[in-house]
């Protein structure tokens, strides 16, 4: 566990994740002439004009046909490259037959990052909010999670989904968010940071909502509670260990996420917990619904 | 090896193949007939005197192999006894096919030397090859690309997603048969959803479309791979029209044998029929 001090948090500065990504993706091909990128006709909306331009010739577009760019990732990844295709919102979803079993099957090195997460992805509605990837994502055998909360771990995640055999899912919002972690801050999987430290309750969080769960935090200090906050990026591998740690010690736990709780982060501790250390639980998150414009 | 060698190693295959699923208990004895012989001619055939695909049975992930991508995944026993047969692994695996924890899974699997690519849903071999033949232009690299599809797989929109992506980035690398034998899982392809006309839509998509009429005459098949070879900027459909079954006399052109194990009786009586083929004392695909 890391503790991470948030004073960025406090400069209420904003950068995107999809640069944090685009960022990552130009530093990691410097060094790796094995990785390219596919994608499904975004490359500009995703933030992927700059490594385009950088490595054109490993930069691909497959236009509008998500399960092709899938599949085709795996014919990529026969030669010893590591892809990752980028898609916009739900691409994952509509190719998760694909991923199950030409990618997680044979426990291929692909990656896989996804936009739109969440009911803040915008007001196009429901059918662009990404709010059950997690959960499809979770039940597949060898697919690794990760859902970054800024820029600086967006970075670290993708660093680190490079370096880790196997398929990931990277799940990112689409929308600027404040600044969390800093240039320093090293993601691991399987392994949670601990933003606060309180004695009454634990809240466990990922991504864009992150930063909210830590105001949260602050208000409640002046309503005499004391809250824990542990940031839950690597939602697969989960940390057991930090999971038991905190309920343990706390009165009461607390999920927040931009997600269903159905087979989200919720399900996910809650799994954790019923076998081992039975607590209290709330979830709170999109309770079996959609979202709105 | 000489027509009629390629005639005798295809009722080799038949024979081994059928008796590996009869064994099994369950398998697609049906479909894995109807591409024998576009397989043979891919893993035993030669153009000009090299051999069509090349590869290593002593080291499967030799970087200058082609890929043989099976799409139709449920005819995967043909692949498997051929792969038997060229020395990719003991030829013992074959009894136990589609059993727990065996190295035969029911359809490709990666696990099998051999065998490159994942394929176990309809629709997606094409995707894989065209990504493959992406990479290998990528690479600067000469290695190609076969896929063999099944006619029914056409149904699937994601073939022509690929289709297209590999005709925009003029994959010539790139070849994939159409083993079209006219019968799906609930029958004929034509009343089931009806994929013609084929060639025309491969051309209208990019593709390069050469036509074998008898999808089980080695001299058509090795004719249109010839022409195939010279194709440049253009992904290469090669359309066969086959026979469901084939060389199972009493189940050619039935969909029942799409999906089933032949008895131990029929097993007998194709062994029987097909033996003086493979000793070479017969010809009986002459059409």
């Amino acid at each position: 566990m890391t503790l991470i001090m948030n004073e960025f948090i406090q400069s209420g500065e904003k950068i995107s994740m999809l640069r944090g990504l685009s960022d990552a993706l130009i530093k990691l091909a410097k060094k790796h002439k094995n990785l390219v990128v596919l994608h499904a006709d975004f490359g500009t909306k995703l933030g992927l004009k700059n490594f385009s331009l950088a490595f054109p010739d490993r930069c691909f577009n497959f236009g509008l046909s998500e399960e092709n760019v899938v599949s085709a990732a795996v014919g990529f990844s026969v030669r010893g490259k590591i892809p990752f295709v980028v898609g916009f919102g739900n691409f994952a979803g509509k190719a998760w037959e694909q991923i199950r079993n030409s990618v997680c099957y044979p426990n291929l090195n692909i990656k896989f990052v996804a936009t739109n997460a969440g009911i803040f992805a915008g007001e196009d509605g429901a059918g662009y909010q990404v709010t059950e990837d997690i959960s499809v994502m979770r039940t597949l055998p060898n697919m690794k999670i990760a859902s970054p909360a800024d820029y600086f771990e967006t970075m670290s995640v993708v660093e680190q989904a490079f370096d880790s055999f196997g398929p990931t899912y990277v799940r990112l919002a689409s929308r600027e968010v404040p600044v969390i972690f800093d240039e320093n801050y090293k993601f691991e999987f399987g392994k949670s940071s601990v933003l606060k430290k309180g004695s009454d309750i634990c809240v466990f969080s990922h991504g864009s909502v992150l930063v909210n769960v830590v105001s949260a935090a602050e208000i409640l200090v002046e309503s005499g509670i004391s809250a824990s906050v542990v940031s839950m990026a690597s939602i697969k591998p989960i940390d057991v260990e930090s999971v038991l740690n905190f309920a343990k010690n706390s009165k009461k736990c607390f999920v927040v996420e931009d997600h269903n709780l159905n087979g989200g982060l919720f399900s996910a501790i809650a799994d954790v917990l019923v076998t081992n250390q039975p607590v209290l639980l709330k979830g709170i998150g999109l309770n079996d619904r959609f979202g709105e414009s | 090896m000489t027509i009629e060698d390629l005639q005798k190693k295809a009722a080799q295959i038949r024979v081994e193949a059928l008796t590996a699923i009869s064994r099994a208990g369950s398998g697609h004895s049906g479909s894995a007939m109807s591409c024998v012989e576009i397989l043979v001619s891919l893993y035993y055939a030669e153009i000009g005197g090299k051999p069509i695909a090349k590869f290593d049975p002593k080291n499967s992930q030799w970087e200058e192999q082609d890929y043989v991508i099976l799409s139709k995944g449920q005819a995967v026993p043909t692949q498997y006894a051929i792969l038997a047969d060229l020395g990719f692994f003991d030829k013992s695996e074959m009894d136990y096919l589609r059993r727990v924890n065996s190295l035969l899974q029911g359809y490709p699997n990666i696990k099998v030397p051999g065998i490159c690519v994942p394929v176990t849903s309809h629709g997606c071999g094409l995707s894989i090859a065209t990504g493959l033949a992406m990479a290998l232009k990528t690479d600067r690299v000469p290695n190609k690309v076969f896929a063999i599809l099944g006619d029914g797989e056409l149904q699937e929109g994601q073939v022509w997603e690929a289709a297209m992506a590999a005709a925009h980035y003029k994959l010539d690398n790139l070849i994939a048969f159409i083993d079209n034998d006219d019968l799906q899982m609930d029958g004929p392809v034509r009343s089931v959803m009806d994929v013609m006309p084929i060639q025309d839509k491969f051309e209208a998509f990019g593709w390069r479309v050469l036509h074998v009429w008898h999808g089980h005459d080695f001299d058509e098949i090795l004719d249109a791979i010839a022409k195939a070879f010279t194709t440049n900027r253009h992904p290469v459909c090669i359309w066969c029209h086959t026979v469901k079954g084939k060389g199972i006399e009493f189940a050619e052109g039935k969909p029942y044998y799409h999906d089933v194990p032949l008895s131990e009786a029929e097993l007998a009586e194709v062994k029987k029929k097909l033996a003086p083929v493979i000793a070479g004392n017969l010809k009986i695909f002459n059409d």
